[in-house]
């Protein structure tokens, strides 16, 4: 088990996304709840938060019923104790820049700015749930030197567990895949740590959940290991 | 105010770290593959593995002879982090993160992260082996002819090349400031030196780059932007902004820095320390500038800094001089998606063949102001820094097919449009300083064929800024000129 709460230590005084000087300007809000601004005003502006109708199990924007997508993954597991799915933000161009920046290019502390918003989704949705990040195949980890999803999960300042591990992938990055490549490619999670999440409820951490394939292969393998069920939250449902 | 000058001049110039690496007197016997290739890639940079088209193991043979020096790409000293690339000391751009090297806090530089990123874990190399010699025996083939005070400027930016000097060059906009440099970077070529021409913005690089490279043909040239496609690393002639000279250590024995007063260079000491590391601590630094900033007028004056000041176009024409005209309350007629009638009157009853600059102070502005053109009847389109067809639509500006051009200060320096003439919208704008209004009358009269062009400040309300542009402007044309008759 690990927290990470040092990611913030640096990288202060400027916005985390356009790296502008900050220059806060006083509302009531940031006057009185003291919470420190770690974008600018114009990026704060062009977050695509998803407010409104979303699938309640996949959280996708513009579902107030059960989504297709999401019938069909009940059809195909029915014994699934999956809970569901909670995102904070669309996938829109800005977004895509943003995630462009900060898992391609590298630049990892960028995902502080939403930390906040990442533990109250986790107290509102998922609370007393243990948070599992995706892992990373070997290779793609000293390519990128840091994963994206325990960058993630350390913002939730609570403890998580690295119980999945993966096998080496044949197919290349899934980013460049097709939606039936991605549903049909098999990722080879495996439980690492089957003590800790048997008989809990895990929440599996990822930065995005764009065919739910992946998320959901390893809920599956989680559940097998004896979680009593499993749901999700990303950073982005595109 | 400009410190970049300031920093280059005098004995108290901060020793760069990179200088002495490229004094290694012996090197042992090892067999080294691709040795030509290796030493015209890496010679002058500092660069990260991956940006070395060479497995790993070889670069460590070079490494092993000590052709290349390894070093981290970040730094600590004392408690503050370096970024050995782009010098970047700002503790809010550096970030951490638990890494695949095992630290729990491995840091990296924020910077010039779109460079390939640097962090404590990752090498960066400089190429510490034998500079390959690349002396071209007549760069330049120019069949121009200079105006008298081109030739004064030119021969004393070549003899400061010569003697490894600094000297800048005030030139009034239109003076044919480019011109001015070939007989320098002719000569630093000729000799087997390496020349930076480094100016603030990626547009200057574009216009440029072709007009180099067919003056000097045989010349290996590099251009270098934000978005360039990737260029020829050992190249003898380097165009590039101030952001991309970062890449480059250690380099270049003569620097040319066109427009040092401009956006970059004024408000980033970061830049003008990436532009003094490029450079070899004791190159020629040739300075060209139409508007200098008062620091540097001071120093002129007083002696401190050698200067030629061109106050003729090449053309011999005097500058147009601005004139003012009051627009009424334009920023409450825009945001009514109008424009002054002022404006409107003039744009009719001018001859529509010339193209026309409307300068206007914000990007939010464009879109009423172009809209309002249309209806006009007016070709008509609007750029600024974040347009991402900037590229074509100056294109199509400058081939006709577009008659007025809305855009911010990006277009003020260093494009040129030959018959142009030149509105500024809002010229009370606090954005319109003496130095860029200037350089915003510099866009018109550029062409021998044409040289009057008009440039009307359409205001609500007269400025310093507005009024001092004028008294500029007259100035260098009153000025006697001796050397030009």
């Amino acid at each position: 088990m690990t927290t990470d709460g040092a990611l913030l230590s640096f990288a202060r005084g400027r916005c985390l996304s356009c790296r502008e000087q900050l220059q806060t300007s006083w509302t009531y809000n940031n006057l009185f709840t003291w919470k420190k601004s770690l974008l600018c005003d114009n990026c704060t502006e062009q977050l695509p938060a998803i407010t409104g109708a979303a699938c309640p199990e996949c959280w996708a924007p513009g579902h107030p019923e059960v989504c297709p997508d999401c019938l069909r993954w009940r059809r195909q597991n029915s014994a699934g104790r999956w809970v569901k799915n909670v995102s904070l933000f669309h996938y829109d161009s800005w977004m895509q820049a943003w995630t462009t920046r900060w898992k391609f290019r590298g630049d990892a502390v960028m995902a502080a700015a939403f930390y906040h918003d990442l533990r109250h989704a986790y107290r509102k949705h998922f609370h007393g749930f243990v948070p599992v990040p995706i892992p990373l195949t070997p290779e793609r980890t000293l390519e990128r030197r840091f994963n994206q999803a325990e960058v993630l999960a350390a913002g939730l300042n609570i403890p998580y567990v690295s119980a999945l591990e993966r096998a080496t992938e044949a197919a290349g990055k899934q980013s460049k895949q097709t939606k039936r490549e991605r549903l049909q490619s098999v990722r080879g999670f495996t439980v690492s740590l089957p003590e800790i999440v048997s008989g809990r409820n895990v929440l599996i951490i990822d930065d995005i959940y764009t065919t739910g394939a992946t998320v959901r292969e390893a809920a599956g393998v989680l559940e097998a290991a004896g979680a009593a069920s499993a749901a999700s939250l990303t950073l982005i449902r595109a | 105010m400009n410190k970049l000058s300031s920093l280059f001049t005098g004995s108290k110039r901060p020793a760069s770290p990179f200088h002495s690496l490229s004094s290694v007197s012996e090197f042992p016997d090892i067999p080294l593959p691709d040795y030509e290739q290796m030493q015209a890639h890496c010679s002058g940079r500092a660069l990260l593995a991956q940006e070395l088209p060479y497995e790993q193991k070889i670069i460590d043979t070079y490494v092993r002879a000590g052709m290349l020096q390894k070093v981290p790409a970040i730094t600590q000293q004392d408690s503050f982090w370096r970024c050995q690339r782009c010098s970047n000391q700002d503790p809010g751009l550096f970030g951490a993160h638990t890494c695949a090297c095992g630290s729990e806090r491995c840091f990296y530089c924020r910077e010039c992260l779109e460079m390939g990123r640097g962090s404590a874990c990752t090498p960066l190399y400089y190429w510490t082996g034998p500079e390959a010699f690349r002396a071209a025996a007549e760069p330049l083939a120019w069949a121009g002819r200079l105006s008298p005070g081109q030739a004064r400027a030119s021969s004393a930016a070549a003899e400061a090349g010569r003697q490894k000097r600094e000297i800048y060059i005030w030139a009034v906009c239109g003076a044919g400031k480019t011109e001015m440099m070939f007989q320098a970077v002719a000569e630093a070529i000729a000799r087997g030196e390496r020349v930076l021409w480094a100016t603030p913005r990626t547009d200057v690089v574009r216009e440029l780059y072709p007009r180099l490279a067919g003056v000097f043909p045989g010349v290996p040239a590099a251009a270098w932007y934000a978005g360039s496609p990737e260029a020829l690393p050992g190249a003898s002639l380097v165009l590039a902004t101030a952001h991309q000279a970062r890449r480059f250590k250690s380099a270049f024995d003569v620097a040319v820095i066109d427009e040092v007063d401009a956006f970059p260079y004024v408000f980033d000491p970061g830049l003008q320390q990436a532009v003094r590391e490029a450079c070899r601590p004791e190159a020629a630094v040739v300075y060209l500038s139409a508007t200098p900033g008062q620091d540097e007028q001071r120093r002129m004056k007083s002696g401190a800094l050698a200067y030629v000041r061109v106050p003729r176009r090449f053309h011999g024409h005097p500058l147009p001089v601005p004139k003012c005209r009051w627009a009424g309350n334009w920023s409450l007629q825009l945001s009514r998606r109008r424009l002054p009638n002022a404006l409107l009157h003039w744009c009719r009853s001018r001859n529509a063949v010339h193209p026309l600059f409307v300068f206007i102070p914000s990007v939010a502005v464009i879109q009423p102001a172009v809209e309002a053109l249309r209806s006009e009847g007016f070709r008509c389109e609007g750029v600024h820094a974040g347009d991402e067809e900037r590229e074509e639509k100056i294109t199509a500006f400058r081939n006709g097919s577009l008659d007025i051009l809305v855009t911010t200060t990006i277009l003020e320096r260093g494009v040129t449009i030959p018959k142009a003439d030149v509105a500024v919208l809002g010229a009370d704008d606090a954005v319109f300083t003496e130095s860029a209004l200037v350089q915003i009358a510099g866009r018109a009269g550029r062409n021998p064929e044409r040289p009057e062009g008009d440039v009307i400040f359409f205001h609500y309300g007269r400025t310093k800024a507005m009024q001092q542009t004028i008294r500029h402007i007259e100035t260098m044309n009153r000025e006697e000129a001796p050397y030009d008759h």
